[in-house]
């Protein structure tokens, strides 16, 4: 199939009075892992839901690899794996048989991949799914959405539950799938995931996109960001002729500054006011928010 | 091809077994019991108000073995026990998997909406179906063991005709279900429409005055007792049902094609 995966176009859904998605565009390219990263209820899984016709677009429009989807919402599903936020698998079978149910329900023997995958998940075929740990359940998931070599997976939350091990083996895999060609579209509020792992990110909030990232690019999101006490107060002034700093803050002998490139300059010009302490300091959603705000 | 029907009828096959052994046993009881009363029962017709035929079925006709049938079994147990096996299990066709959060993955699939709600419909059916079947069954085989000399055509219509009843509101409970999206609802909105319906039915048959409340009652068009007894061949009276089971079951597939999923 050739044409975009992914394409929406001033899709807007609303509940009532309620605009759970208001008007976004988002095209996404062949091969790409495109990270969509919100906090809770920004509207992530809403437009995920609506890309797989579960909910129907109140304006606007979604194709998928061209067709629309709503009217040709069968023939799409034939190429898509999904992952849903909460996974949730029929607990009263065991785990091979529930996975061969949904392989039948795709009209696809799936043997091969099912045993292949649960390997490298290092999943129990033979536990009755009720049976399950989280973790354990969202393998199960996972495993449904990759077993017949969809182009294009949807993944709402795909490392729920996973510990940092298995995540791992996540990673890999989708970018083994991507470079194969599959086209992997995440929802994450989990920012260094996203930055690890995709190709690009959208950041939605309040049902808008506040942002679009190419992260293969210089993105403003590469930026290291320290916490430094020095022994003696420091102007902002000093900081701002620093070429590796890309912001800073300074509050008397606290420095809060975001890098990126060598930071020799950086540090020497430091090292005049007695450093004391340094942090490295992980970029927060709410710092991100409020970078773009 | 019908893996989703398959499939939810398995996961009802364990109540689909303990209600048939139900019924197998209330058919058995009815069969042997008709051999212990048949000589008292003479007596008993004489002596048996007609205005409570209305609540426990025609009374005058008990002396024989369809009689018999028709009194309480096809007229209260039956009418009421296959409907609410129904209403159970077309609230939970479809709401189960939205409670419990499975129903994204059948949507995931690619089968279409009306691909998925006919298997849901067709696996109702079929528990309708099975239930109906065992009536029959186990009526035959009371017939032989216990010297129950009943004619088994009107057994069949009769059975069929519950299983109609049946289907009619396992569709609506359905329904309701699509609308709604809640089960519970579903579940309660269509056991309140049993109730009303069996009320109905009874009231329109011992008070004169009320006799015109019997359009209203879903009973009224299934006629089981009647059937059996051959009182009527109104089996016309039946086409109703099947009609307003059929727009049922268009409108849950039509409801469910076009609504959202949350």
């Amino acid at each position: 199939m050739n044409n975009l995966p992914i394409s929406l176009k001033e899709l807007t859904k609303s509940f009532g009075d309620f605009n759970a998605v208001d008007s976004i565009s988002l095209d996404i390219q062949e091969g790409e892992i495109y990270g969509f990263l919100g906090p809770n209820g920004a509207g992530k899984s809403t437009t995920i839901r609506a890309i797989l016709n579960f909910i129907r677009p109140t304006k606007g429009k979604i194709e998928v690899f061209s067709l629309d989807s709503v009217n040709n919402s069968t023939e799409i599903k034939k190429h898509i794996g999904y992952l849903a936020g909460s996974a949730e698998v029929y607990e009263e079978m065991r785990v091979e048989r529930a996975l061969r149910y949904f392989a039948n329900l795709k009209g696809v023997n799936c043997d091969k991949e099912i045993k292949s995958l649960s390997r490298k998940f290092k999943l129990d075929l033979t536990k009755k799914v009720g049976d399950l740990s989280k973790g354990n359940l969202q393998k199960v998931a996972l495993i449904q959405a990759f077993m017949h070599n969809p182009q294009l997976l949807i993944l709402d939350e795909p490392t729920s539950g996973l510990d940092p091990l298995m995540k791992e083996v996540f990673y890999k895999l989708i970018k083994s799938k991507a470079s194969k060609g599959a086209t992997i579209f995440l929802s994450s509020h989990d920012l260094l995931e996203v930055q690890k792992v995709c190709h690009k990110l959208a950041i939605i909030k309040d049902g808008k996109i506040i942002a679009v990232e190419d992260l293969t690019q210089n993105s403003r999101l590469n930026t290291t960001n320290y916490e430094i006490t020095l022994s003696k107060p420091i102007k902002k002034v000093e900081l701002e002729k620093v070429k590796s700093i890309v912001r800073s803050r300074v509050s008397g002998k606290k420095v809060t500054i975001a890098t990126k490139g060598d930071l020799t300059a950086l540090f020497r010009k430091l090292s005049k006011y007695g450093i004391v302490k340094i942090s490295e300091k992980k970029i927060t959603l709410e710092d991100l928010f409020l970078h773009y705000y | 091809m019908l893996s989703i029907a398959t499939h939810e009828f398995k996961s009802r096959l364990k109540s689909t077994i303990i209600w048939g052994v139900c019924l197998f046993g209330f058919s058995l009881l009815f069969s042997a019991a008709h051999s212990t009363f048949s000589k008292e029962l003479p007596v008993l017709l004489e002596n048996f108000p007609q205005e409570l035929d209305g609540l426990f079925g025609e009374f005058a006709q008990v002396a024989s073995p369809e009689g018999w049938l028709g009194f309480e079994y096809y007229s209260i147990i039956i009418p009421l026990l296959l409907p609410a096996v129904a209403i159970s299990a077309g609230a939970s066709a479809i709401g189960d998997e939205e409670k419990n959060g499975t129903l994204e993955l059948l949507l995931a699939s690619p089968k279409s909406r009306v691909n998925i709600a006919g298997q849901k419909i067709l696996s109702v059916l079929s528990q309708q179906v099975v239930l109906s079947l065992v009536l029959v069954m186990s009526i035959w085989i009371g017939k032989v063991l216990f010297d129950f000399n009943v004619s088994m055509q009107p057994v069949i219509v009769a059975s069929c005709a519950a299983g109609f009843l049946g289907t009619f509101f396992g569709m609506s409970a359905m329904l309701v279900q699509n609308i709604f999206k809640n089960k519970s609802i579903a579940v309660g909105v269509c056991s309140v429409m049993l109730v009303v319906s069996y009320i109905c039915h009874v009231l329109s048959q011992i008070i004169e005055d009320l006799e015109s409340l019997k359009y209203l009652s879903a009973m009224h068009y299934y006629n089981g007792p009647k059937l059996l007894t051959g009182l009527s061949s109104e089996e016309i009276l039946l086409i109703p049902i099947l009609v307003i089971t059929t727009l049922l079951i268009i409108a849950n597939l039509i409801i469910f094609h076009l609504r959202d999923i949350k």
